[in-house]
């Protein structure tokens, strides 16, 4: 059985936050995500690192998402940490890394055992191409609620 | 057979999803291929065995067979152009 991004959802978190920064969030989000025991104490020093080799801001038609993450081992358990923020934060493109844009939504994906998600790391971009889903996610308030929404859309992309 | 090098910073998560869409072009395409996923510190052992390399993040080094920036594949901007580009570059 595949695993979907509505359950790595599931098994993850959501936050509607203002952070000050993007080092803020970082930091705020290593904390609770080790107490929580999705991921180890080298958490925040190595994506702090890795975003700033290879940072991970993404322009998109809607709004620009960003997605930072890390090997493997510095990572508990798979999940889907999703981040909508109240006021966009800057994060470096991926594309041209000494340019700053304001992001607006987080995907952070915490992915333990990489073979078993390709197809779920692959389907991630699904979502924020339609921009029908990126709006909705927009208006989504709960965790619950956005994977309602996750669903719904794969259930349309495994019809369609 | 074409061989296509794909990297990003890890070899894992963007390549993983410029992947999936660089195989569904080329089999439209009709172009034969095989795909090399690997860092971005991995491309200097395997350029010899590649044709392209499309990458997520900005190259740094200089490399002796074409590249093309794929963020389009995952951003949805600008896809059509890296599309168009790695065809072409396969093509020949």
């Amino acid at each position: 059985m595949a695993v979907t991004i509505s359950k790595l959802i599931e098994t993850g978190k959501v936050y509607f936050q203002e952070y000050r920064s993007r080092d803020e969030m970082f930091a705020s989000l290593a904390e609770e995500l080790e107490a929580e025991g999705y991921v180890r104490n080298t958490f925040l020093q190595a994506l702090t690192e890795r975003e700033a080799k290879y940072p991970t801001g993404i322009v998109c038609s809607k709004y620009n998402i960003a997605l930072p993450h890390v090997d493997s081992e510095h990572v508990k358990k798979d999940a889907l940490v999703v981040v909508v923020l109240k006021s966009p934060i800057g994060f470096h493109r991926m594309d041209k890394i000494e340019e700053t844009i304001e992001v607006k939504v987080v995907f952070m994906l915490l992915i333990e055992e990489v073979s078993y998600h390709i197809q779920a790391i692959a389907n991630l971009t699904k979502l924020w191409l339609d921009d029908g889903f990126m709006e909705e996610l927009l208006s989504v308030r709960s965790k619950e609620e956005l994977v309602t929404l996750v669903k719904e859309h794969e259930k349309q992309q495994a019809a369609s | 057979m074409k061989t296509v090098i794909i990297a990003c910073g890890s070899g894992i998560a963007t390549s993983t999803m410029i992947s999936m869409k660089v195989d569904e072009i080329l089999n439209e395409n009709h172009i034969p291929h095989e795909i090399i996923q690997c860092s971005i510190n991995e491309i200097d052992s395997y350029e010899d065995r590649g044709d392209v390399i499309v990458s997520s993040t900005q190259l740094q080094g200089n490399y002796s067979i074409p590249t093309v920036m794929g963020i389009g594949f995952i951003s949805g901007t600008g896809a059509e152009e890296a599309e168009k580009q790695l065809v072409e570059i396969l093509k020949k």
